[in-house]
């Protein structure tokens, strides 16, 4: 458990957290540009000299008052933006700075298991002009990891990778969490990028926060429809029938899709503007994927003539974005039953 | 070309004094370029100011205030022979002393200068990564900003090797002590010595120009290191 209640005073806001977040899975940070995610990350890691309040990381205090444990004690691992590299060593020696300053009965990870989790083998003879921004990433995660930390801290790790670099990144990401069992925390302006990974999402504003949670039900919160409301599908079993089609179950109900690439994760990314609703199951339809769903609530989205329906399907929830002309002609009422068709689905 | 055994003793005394001044001048100004270079405390400004005076003040303006501070009435003077030492006007450490304020400036400005081209990254990932701020210096700041380190060390060498107003204020013509190669070309030239004048000048004028090449090449490549 990470306790916080932070003050720091920045030129444009002044950031007041009070809160706790969990030590397990990955945390996400979000918010727009200038809310306070990185000074609040940089707080966490000890790089901002004038924050007061206290940090507490499960039963170790990293900050009372305005006495602060160094960085360099703390023990974190940290991915700063664009993927810093030290520019007067060679890729091998950026990997392994953190690792020869780490004492060897802390070292958990070694180079070796490192090297081959983020397939950095044939990145360690390149010139870092000769490396990518996405290699660029997953050096500097490495070098990280390496460290052995308790914590890893990444600011914006998607932040200026195209999307073939953050298509590479992302599933090394879920990898390491999966298998080394480090908490991060990770910041990002991009809702899209974070539902792939998050189990916990953290939402800031003007330095405070708004709200914070397990991910699938904070995203069902009005607050999260700014970013274009979205849910997040937890399948319990995949299967692939043949070589094009995958098979998800999800409770009793069964979701199909086109087989791209298949991680054994079964995380599904559901945009609300991709679910359909209707009263009767559709047969003449060209959509696959039908649930039966049940109506839980209405909240309004960002045009006034639409509005999100809450839907419950398994138990976990789901968003609809429809028009109130719909809503108003299928008479859509709390606790209905009723079938969602999900046009498009993202597989994580 | 013929030199003579004082000109032998002023030489090794301007050697001596531009080593120790450039070793003294690097710790001092170091950390005092590193605090100039993050800070954002408003006494930033008044702190560069003093730092930059030596550059505008004739030389006999600061030689006359360290006259007065540094001799057997002055605050610092009477404090040393309080403590049984002797006042520093007119030795070899009271022109050290003297050096090190002068050239002050010419040592900070660069290391100021690379810390902020460096900026707070590679320090605080070093951190991040478990370096302390000692390991952090030697294995970050150093060879980062190594251009910034030759420049300091080479301009505080060739502007003390240049220095004579603040030397003749505070320490006389002493021979040994604080009679330094610009004084004796000084006195030679009092003395119609105009042969000896021109062979020491003729050496300085080749020291100050190898000095300054050093200087620029040690800019340029730095600079090729950072693109």
């Amino acid at each position: 458990m990470i306790t916080l209640q932070l003050q720091l005073v920045r030129q444009h806001f002044d950031l007041n957290i009070n809160t706790t977040l969990p030590t397990t899975g990955i945390t996400a940070i979000v918010g727009r540009s200038g809310c306070g995610k990185t000074s609040l990350l940089r707080a966490i890691a000890g790089l901002e000299p004038n924050c007061q309040g206290l940090i507490q990381f499960n039963n170790q205090s990293w900050l009372t008052g305005t006495v602060a444990l160094p960085v360099e004690k703390r023990r974190i691992g940290m991915v700063f933006q664009q993927a810093f590299l030290l520019p007067h060593l060679s890729t091998e020696q950026n990997l392994l700075y953190g690792f020869n300053r780490t004492r060897k009965q802390q070292r958990t990870l070694t180079p070796e298991l490192i090297i081959a989790m983020l397939d950095l083998k044939p990145l360690l003879g390149l010139k870092q002009h000769q490396l990518s921004g996405g290699q660029r990433q997953r050096l500097a995660l490495g070098r990280a990891l390496l460290t052995s930390p308790q914590l890893l801290l990444l600011d914006e790790p998607f932040a200026g990778l195209d999307q073939q670099s953050k298509a590479e990144i992302l599933p090394f990401l879920h990898r390491i969490s999966q298998q080394t069992k480090i908490p991060m925390l990770l910041v990002s302006h991009q809702l899209d990028d974070i539902v792939q990974l998050a189990d916990h999402i953290v939402l800031l504003q003007q330095g405070q926060l708004v709200t914070q949670g397990p991910l699938q039900q904070q995203l069902s919160l009005q607050a999260f429809s700014a970013f274009g409301a979205m849910s997040v599908l937890h399948c319990h079993t995949a299967t692939s029938n043949d070589d094009t089609l995958l098979t998800l179950q999800l409770g009793k109900q069964q979701l199909m899709l086109p087989y791209q690439y298949f991680n054994g994760a079964c995380r599904l990314r559901v945009q609300a503007k991709d679910v359909a609703i209707s009263l009767e199951p559709l047969v003449n339809s060209s959509v696959n994927n039908q649930l039966q769903a049940t109506v839980c609530g209405f909240t309004s989205a960002s045009h006034p003539a639409e509005s999100i329906v809450q839907l419950q399907v398994e138990g976990q929830p789901l968003q609809a974005l429809v028009t109130n002309r719909s809503t108003e002609r299928l008479r859509l009422k709390a606790d209905m039953t009723v079938y969602v068709q999900i046009k498009a689905v993202a597989i994580y | 070309m013929y030199l003579s055994p004082a000109d032998y003793q002023a030489i090794w005394l301007t050697l001596k004094l531009c080593s120790l001044t450039t070793v003294l001048l690097l710790i001092v100004a170091t950390p005092l370029a590193w605090w100039l270079a993050r800070t954002s405390s408003k006494s930033r400004i008044v702190i560069q100011a003093i730092v930059a005076l030596p550059l505008v003040l004739p030389p006999t303006v600061l030689g006359f205030y360290l006259l007065l501070l540094l001799g057997p009435n002055g605050a610092i003077g009477s404090t040393l022979e309080l403590m049984g030492f002797s006042h520093l006007a007119f030795s070899f450490s009271g022109i050290v002393v003297a050096s090190v304020c002068y050239s002050l400036p010419f040592a900070v400005q660069p290391l100021m200068q690379s810390f902020q081209d460096m900026g707070p990254l590679p320090n605080e990932l070093a951190a991040s990564l478990g370096a302390g701020s000692l390991d952090r210096f030697f294995s970050i700041t150093l060879p980062l900003c190594r251009g910034g380190f030759i420049v300091a060390a080479t301009l505080s060498f060739a502007h003390t090797l240049g220095e004579f107003g603040v030397i003749l204020m505070l320490g006389g013509s002493i021979p040994g002590e604080t009679r330094v190669l610009s004084i004796l070309i000084y006195d030679h030239t009092e003395a119609m010595n105009y042969a000896a004048a021109h062979t020491l000048s003729i050496g300085m004028l080749v020291a100050a120009f190898v000095v300054l090449s050093i200087v620029y090449s040690a800019q340029r490549r730095f600079a090729q290191v950072v693109a």
